[in-house]
């Protein structure tokens, strides 16, 4: 007997909205502090950094804030990602236990970074943006970023930590590959 | 930084500094950041919605969920869909968060304010934190060297919503090697790390004569980390403990 160990979901079971949990926390969480002042940042203060649809989604109580369309759209490309049972995990570890994993690898640039690179470029992209510029570790979500900026026509420029720099040549390529526009700047 | 020591490995602390600061200088330019602030938790809570409808489909419900932790973004994607079933009905949920000995911000951090880089240019943060000038050892998970953790996530910990827990990169990957031999995709280091957490976890099932339902995040592939892998299989991966 054939044992289901895949769930896949349709695209159009693709979550319309996102989760916050900061509607649902019994406490709320301690705000950002001016390093100066060790008062309570205002909005204002970040929008030399971020544009101020971020700004004000990043201070959002709302529970439920909705995926626009053109990002959903995007999504679709790679999600609803697999969910898939190790059964074969389990049978090598001999044991009764279930597991299951969320696989976001799935996803063009390898791993769960674009769910966040898309809507962050978009957000960009109609408050006038015309380039992003981002850090990045293991090269992950700098490959992301350039991604997401390719598809809705920001530059991306990129700074990728020494070591990683050294370690990982491939997710430079990567960069260059989705950007043209985007850099390494090996720090 | 590399004027006074020109093997530093960096950090990402460095780094954001630098994307912060061209981002401030240039007139049409953003900063964009991949994990700790709470809208890039926001978006990736699409893992977890998703996951809840596939578990339903599954027919089982979660006694454990786990993800590995760097600035905290994958394992909230997964994690608060299910801590909002925590606080509103009540679900006994084992909520668990992995992180590297060499930088275990959770761990062994301390809950306060801090930057969220190195140079002093973000706001004050309330999280786990080894402090800004931390120097993650280099190690091949390199989305986890990260000296803090996302507000969201420090404040999961704090309400004791969540766990955590730490190990070496040579166990992470000896876990990361049996779980492409068994089940095929092989994971990226830094995923690697929930992966041993479960496997730990499936033994304690195993010996206790327990089923458990584990879902974890397998938050990336490793086909670009295989260098990784080289230094495993090669015998040449050490386990570094955080520097200071």
């Amino acid at each position: 007997m054939k044992q289901h160990i895949t769930f896949p979901l349709s695209a159009s079971e693709l979550p319309t909205h996102w989760y916050n949990l900061l509607a649902d926390f019994p406490e709320p969480v301690p705000p950002p502090l001016h390093p100066g002042t060790k008062q309570p940042i205002t909005p204002d203060m970040l929008e030399p950094v971020f544009p101020k649809n971020l700004i004000m989604q990043e201070a959002s109580t709302e529970r439920w804030i909705e995926i626009p369309e053109p990002v959903r759209e995007v999504y679709a490309l790679y999600r609803p990602t697999p969910l898939i049972r190790a059964v074969r995990l389990e049978r090598a570890l001999q044991t009764p236990a279930h597991i299951y994993y969320k696989y976001e690898g799935a996803s063009p640039a390898g791993s769960h970074k674009p769910n966040t690179a898309i809507a962050q470029a978009y957000y960009n992209k109609i408050a006038g943006t015309k380039r992003l510029t981002t850090e990045t570790g293991a090269g992950q979500w700098g490959s992301s970023l350039a991604f997401a900026c390719r598809l809705f026509g920001l530059e991306c420029t990129v700074y990728m930590v020494r070591v990683s720099f050294e370690q990982k040549p491939y997710r430079k390529l990567l960069m260059q590959t989705w950007g043209g526009n985007s850099l390494c700047k090996p720090k | 930084m590399l004027s006074q020591d020109p093997n530093s490995p960096g950090s990402l602390g460095i780094a954001i500094s630098e994307a912060i600061e061209d981002a401030v200088k240039s007139t049409d330019a953003k900063y964009s950041l991949g994990s700790v602030l709470n809208h890039v938790c926001l978006h990736q809570t699409i893992i977890g919605q998703e996951a809840i409808k596939q578990m339903e489909m599954a027919g089982e419900e979660p006694d454990v969920i786990i993800g590995c932790i760097g600035g905290g973004s994958n394992f909230a994607g997964l994690s608060f869909p299910f801590i909002r079933k925590k606080i509103v009905e009540k679900k006994p949920y084992r909520v668990i968060a992995v992180e590297p000995t060499s930088c275990p911000s959770v761990t062994k951090g301390e809950l306060r304010y801090d930057f969220g880089d190195t140079a002093e240019m973000t706001p004050l943060l309330m999280m786990y934190t080894l402090g800004h000038k931390f120097m993650p050892p280099r190690i091949h998970a390199g989305g986890l060297r990260y000296h803090g953790m996302a507000p969201m996530v420090s404040h999961c910990v704090k309400l004791g919503l969540m766990e955590a827990v730490a190990y070496p990169q040579t166990k992470v990957f000896e876990a990361a090697v049996t779980f492409a031999r068994t089940e095929g995709i092989i994971p990226a280091p830094e995923p690697a790390h929930a992966i041993k957490a479960v496997i730990d976890e499936a033994i304690k099932c195993r010996e206790e004569g327990r089923k458990r339902v584990i879902l974890f995040n397998l938050s990336g592939h490793g086909l670009l980390d295989l260098s990784a892998y080289d230094s495993y299989l090669s015998g040449k991966m050490k386990d570094v403990e955080e520097s200071n």
